[in-house]
């Protein structure tokens, strides 16, 4: 709110699926803004907005579901080297998969993203 | 075709899986690597509605094309490729408007059909996209994630300068910041485990 001299966030994008961060999106936002719903709630779980910001913020809400016609502009973008995100990937030879996909359940931090290789191909 | 299958939830082994053909349109593409995503561990958890067990899991496909369907044109074996899982029917609303991704019939490989947990993939060819050159099979397994942070910045409809705060900084949060950087846009990412943060940071 600082950084925007308290006018909110042009976009809030929500990652986390949490319906009680899903609700404060709608103070985060600034007034004519946009709100990306991306985490996904629970089935069945409420979320809770207040119903004049609708028309007092006048801001759109979006939801954003996997991907369509988005792999092209991935691809170039990862080929680019503007995307980091691979290299904090784990490699583990994909037999190992049974041993280690367990190992992640029981320990959500263990691996921050782990990627199953063909090490013999 | 050896695989990871998962016989039903908390029960996962190496075994054999049978042998997939492919139809006409299809593509058989011999996975090399792929991603493991929190959608693949709902599904060993047992938390994945959709989910028919047994299956082979595996959505974040990168591999090499081994062979192609007789009405294939332009692909063809040995090309390095990655699969976009999501496979729309073609004729309910949300397909006539462009939004295959919500299909009421969506089929997803990895959920549906065996996915890259296994040496084989079956694909319909307008999924594969070939690999960029430079890119290591590693590399391009994250098309499909960061793919979705592309599908998050386009309906933000996030530009150059703009402030734009993300909410979370699990795999999908870090994606989805790392594309908006990349359009320009001014992040601030939020989270509250803080190895996450520095993560992101």
């Amino acid at each position: 709110m600082k950084q925007t001299s308290g006018e909110g966030a042009a976009v809030v994008v929500e990652a986390t699926g949490n319906e009680a961060v899903m609700e404060q999106t709608v103070n985060l936002v600034a007034a004519g803004g946009r709100i990306v719903i991306v985490g996904l709630v629970k089935e069945g779980t409420p979320v809770r907005f207040p119903g004049l910001d609708f028309t007092r913020k006048e801001m759109t809400i979006v939801g954003s579901r996997a991907s369509v016609r988005c792999f092209p502009e991935s691809l170039e973008l990862l080929a680019a080297g503007v995307i980091k995100y691979p290299k904090i990937a784990t490699t583990v030879d994909l037999w190992e998969g049974p041993r280690v996909i367990s190992e992640l359940v029981d320990e959500p931090g263990k691996y921050h993203k782990l990627v199953l290789v063909r090490s013999e191909a | 075709m050896k695989a990871i299958i998962i016989d039903e939830p908390r029960k996962i082994r190496v075994g054999n899986w049978e042998a997939p053909h492919i139809a006409p349109d299809q593509v058989l593409v011999e996975t090399r690597a792929t991603g493991v995503c929190a959608g693949d561990l709902y599904i060993y958890q047992g938390k994945n509605p959709y989910a028919a067990y047994p299956l082979v899991a595996g959505h974040e496909v990168a591999g090499v094309i081994v062979e192609v369907g007789a009405e294939v044109k332009g692909l063809a074996p040995g090309t390095p490729v990655v699969v976009d899982p999501f496979i729309g029917c073609g004729s309910c609303y949300p397909c006539r408007v462009g939004k295959s991704n919500c299909c009421a019939n969506l089929r997803i490989i990895g959920v549906h059909s065996p996915g890259g947990f296994g040496e084989l993939v079956v694909a319909p060819a307008r999924n594969i996209h070939r690999i960029p050159p430079g890119l290591s099979f590693t590399e391009a397994s994250f098309a499909e994630p960061v793919a979705i942070g592309v599908q998050a910045c386009r309906r933000g409809e996030i530009k150059a300068n703009e402030y734009v705060l993300v909410l979370g900084c699990g795999p999908i949060g870090l994606a989805i910041i790392e594309v908006a950087r990349a359009r320009g846009a001014r992040v601030v990412a939020t989270d509250v485990r803080e190895t996450r943060m520095e993560t992101a940071s």
